[in-house]
């Protein structure tokens, strides 16, 4: 039978950018910028796409020149053995601690708002084994996977965050940009632009695309909605809850649902939000773990992933459970997010000069030699 | 061999599953299994305690013979308990009954007079931290006793404790207040330029009326309208508050003018650093009582009655206007809100709470009438 080795399609690839960005962040990205620069937080998510869009691109680009190769391969190839080595498990340990993250949050918010009496340890343990399961797929079901949510997971967002714009007042939305709150714009492009991290993962299906020329459109689609999302949930919190109110809110965007109704049909809309929200969070965890498997995969040589990738559920449980409160959670989060970022920033940068000054690519005529 | 693992991965993934949702099934309950609050009272007690009252519903008391209920039962059971924090008397409460209290259908939450007047930061708080409560839950402020209102058991409705709540969600089907649920009141109390209102109401024997509207100054009540004024308050703050009008001409014909439409627009005017307002409404309503000899198709004498009418308006919001902006010295239409978000710059120079009572505010109502009812003159 033949099998087809480049079976991620463009709609797909827009499928992954999407899902794995999205994530438990969302649900308290509104706070984390609305503290740092008020009602300028649209402006924040506007500069952070355009700092998205630029570094996707950088990863387009890599992915181009090396089209047969991930990241790992890519990296050992320019900068050696060990350095390369080293570099992508350093991508592998933040796609980890990512999806402990995630899993530790989410379960938070869930033991928070609606099952109070669940331990958090099982709320993190069914997170990070779903994503586990997702993780042992092959390229091709997980993409399909992706595929199939997305609708799910964009759609449903909309669907329950739209109704409540409805509330948005005007004048909580103004001044567009407060005086003073520019001083921190660095700042706030730093939390904006984390907030679209898990971008990175498409170092590891690029090789699989099956129209490649099309990469660039689908990543900065994938960005684009991304961005849409985050804006409109994070306009959305400050029109209804106001700076001064949306500043002391844990959870804002799951504030934003509580307060809306589909009147006579549903009461309290935080059970479904949330229950959309375990496939956000599953998307987001299972292509983590799928990128530290790859990354295991490669460097390592190993060729099934049928069972092993469970065992990365152990580190990850232990790293989730491990900050002592929310409070720790968020500033470990902060700070992991912030050195993550350089990584993701950094790497193809520095890659793509080594290719360069090197004269490092895959040459379709050297896979054909290879082949022969 | 390939098989066996599989079977075996499949086996140890029911394992799994079945354990864990052993653990998440820990926070389903039975809904017969929890004691439904669906009313709160808090009140100020002596030394420096709280006075909470939860009404609780009795679902047998429900129904009527043949569907199963209890004859001369009460549909709501009444709790009432003296605490040092809310959370204590939640648990003081707790002690008496079989099961778990809810707070997920909590319709209303009515406060004592004192309480808000002394301050209801702590109360909306705690309200707010709960990820249990209703955001849509109402807040009214009791005239006297939260305790009291509670124990009222309106004659129309059969689960007492849901007359406050469809009560008022009735004045905002009719237009006569907007939602005041607890959600906003929290909102108002944290963002800078607004301050919260909450609807006040009043125990009878057997019924609970809409006495007026509680003003307050971040989280303490300052003042209360009446129920005439909260029409013009709504009127001029929110396009509600669609009310009656009776109006006089000078010759004695006399009219009642029903509002049915209000286009509102708020006008900033800055000059240096002092800022001004205009209030611009356009009143639409009907005519729905004539004591007139004269035909109002006559449009001169159509005219003139909306020139009485428009005057007697403005003057009723004028003098609203003035006593909140002197009296009450607080700004619960939310005039510093517009400011901050047009000028931020000259709002951080500003101390809002001292100038607002000194701001120039010029109201300009047009009343016009639109129908005559069913009679044609």
């Amino acid at each position: 039978m033949k099998t087809n080795r480049k079976p991620v399609t463009p709609y797909q690839a827009i499928a992954i950018v999407v899902n794995t960005i999205i994530s438990g962040r969302l649900l308290i990205l509104p706070r984390e910028l609305c503290t740092e620069v008020g009602n300028g937080s649209w402006l924040m998510i506007v500069v952070s796409a355009l700092v998205a869009l630029v570094i996707i691109s950088l990863y387009t680009a890599v992915g181009r020149r090396f089209s047969d190769s991930s990241l790992p391969q890519y990296t050992v190839k320019t900068l050696g053995v060990f350095g390369g080595s080293m570099l992508a498990l350093l991508f592998g340990a933040s796609w980890l601690i990512m999806a402990s993250l995630s899993a530790r949050i989410f379960s938070a918010v869930i033991i928070t708002a609606i099952l109070p009496r669940v331990p958090l340890e099982v709320g993190i343990l069914v997170m990070l084994l779903l994503g586990a399961h997702l993780a042992t797929k092959n390229i091709a079901t997980i993409a399909r996977v992706h595929e199939l949510l997305l609708p799910l997971v964009v759609g449903a967002i909309f669907l329950l965050v739209v109704p409540s714009l409805s509330r948005v007042s005007l004048w909580r939305l103004l001044p567009l940009i407060e005086p003073g709150s520019l001083k921190k714009l660095g700042t706030g492009i730093l939390v904006g632009s984390s907030s679209f991290l898990g971008l990175e993962i498409v170092s590891l299906f690029m090789p699989c695309y099956g129209r490649p020329e099309l990469a660039g459109r689908s990543h900065k689609l994938g960005i684009l909605i991304v961005a849409a999302v985050a804006l409109l949930t994070v306009e959305g919190c400050i029109g209804v809850l106001g700076t001064g109110t949306l500043a002391r809110t844990q959870w804002p965007t799951l504030t934003l649902v509580r307060m809306i109704s589909f009147h006579g049909i549903f009461e309290r809309l935080e059970a479904p939000f949330l229950a959309m929200y375990v496939i956000v969070v599953f998307t987001t965890i299972g292509s983590m773990l799928f990128g530290v498997v790859a990354i295991l995969a490669q460097l390592f040589k190993i060729k099934s992933q049928a069972i092993w990738p469970y065992l990365l559920v152990i580190p990850a449980y232990y790293l989730a459970v491990g900050p002592p409160n929310v409070i720790a959670v968020e500033k470990a989060g902060q700070i992991f997010a912030y050195f993550r970022l350089g990584l993701v920033v950094f790497t193809p940068l520095i890659v793509l000069l080594v290719a360069i000054i090197r004269g490092k690519e895959d040459r379709p005529d050297e896979k054909q030699a290879e082949g022969s | 061999m390939k098989n066996k693992l599989k079977a075996l991965k499949i086996l140890v993934f029911i394992l799994i599953v079945v354990t864990l949702s052993f653990r998440g099934w820990s926070s389903s309950r039975d809904i017969e299994k929890r004691s439904f609050v669906l009313t709160q009272g808090v009140d100020t007690a002596p030394d420096n305690t709280f006075s909470v009252t939860y009404s609780l519903a009795n679902p047998q008391a429900l129904g009527n013979e043949e569907g199963g209920g209890s004859k001369g039962k009460e549909s709501a059971i009444i709790y009432k308990t003296r605490c040092r924090n809310l959370w204590q008397g939640h648990h003081f409460i707790q002690a008496r009954t079989e099961h778990p209290l809810f707070l997920g259908h909590v319709q209303t939450l009515v406060l004592g007079e004192e309480l808000a007047r002394q301050g209801i930061g702590r109360v909306v708080d705690v309200f707010m931290r709960a990820a249990e409560t209703r955001l849509k839950t109402w807040l009214v402020v009791a005239e006297g006793e939260a305790g009291k209102i509670l124990e009222v058991a309106p004659k129309p409705e059969k689960l007492a404790p849901l007359y406050i709540g469809r009560a008022l969600e009735m004045e905002d089907y009719l237009n006569v207040i907007p939602l005041l649920r607890v959600a906003e009141f929290g909102i108002r109390l944290r963002n800078p330029g607004e301050h919260p209102v909450a609807p006040m109401v009043k125990a009878g024997d057997d019924e609970l009326a809409l006495t007026g509207l509680a003003l307050f100054k971040d989280d303490k009540m300052v003042g209360k309208l009446n129920h005439e004024e909260m029409h013009y308050f709504f009127l001029t703050v929110a396009g509600k508050g669609h009310m009656f009008k009776r109006v006089e001409t000078s010759a004695g014909d006399t009219f009642s003018y029903e509002i049915s439409n209000v286009k509102r627009r708020v006008r900033l005017h800055r000059t240096g650093d002092q800022v001004s307002f205009s209030v611009l409404l356009a009143v639409e309503g009907n005519i729905v009582e004539a004591v007139t000899e004269r035909s109002l198709r006559d449009m001169e004498f159509l005219a003139s009655v909306e020139q009485v009418i428009t005057e007697a308006l403005a003057k009723d919001c004028r003098a609203l206007l003035t006593k909140i902006q002197t009296e009450f010295q607080v700004d619960s239409f939310g005039f510093g809100a517009m400011v901050r978000g047009r000028y931020p710059k000259l709002w951080a120079q500003l101390d809002w709470d001292q100038d607002f009572p000194t701001v120039p505010i010029k109201i300009t109502l047009d009343a016009t009438i639109r129908r005559l009812g069913m009679v044609s003159e």
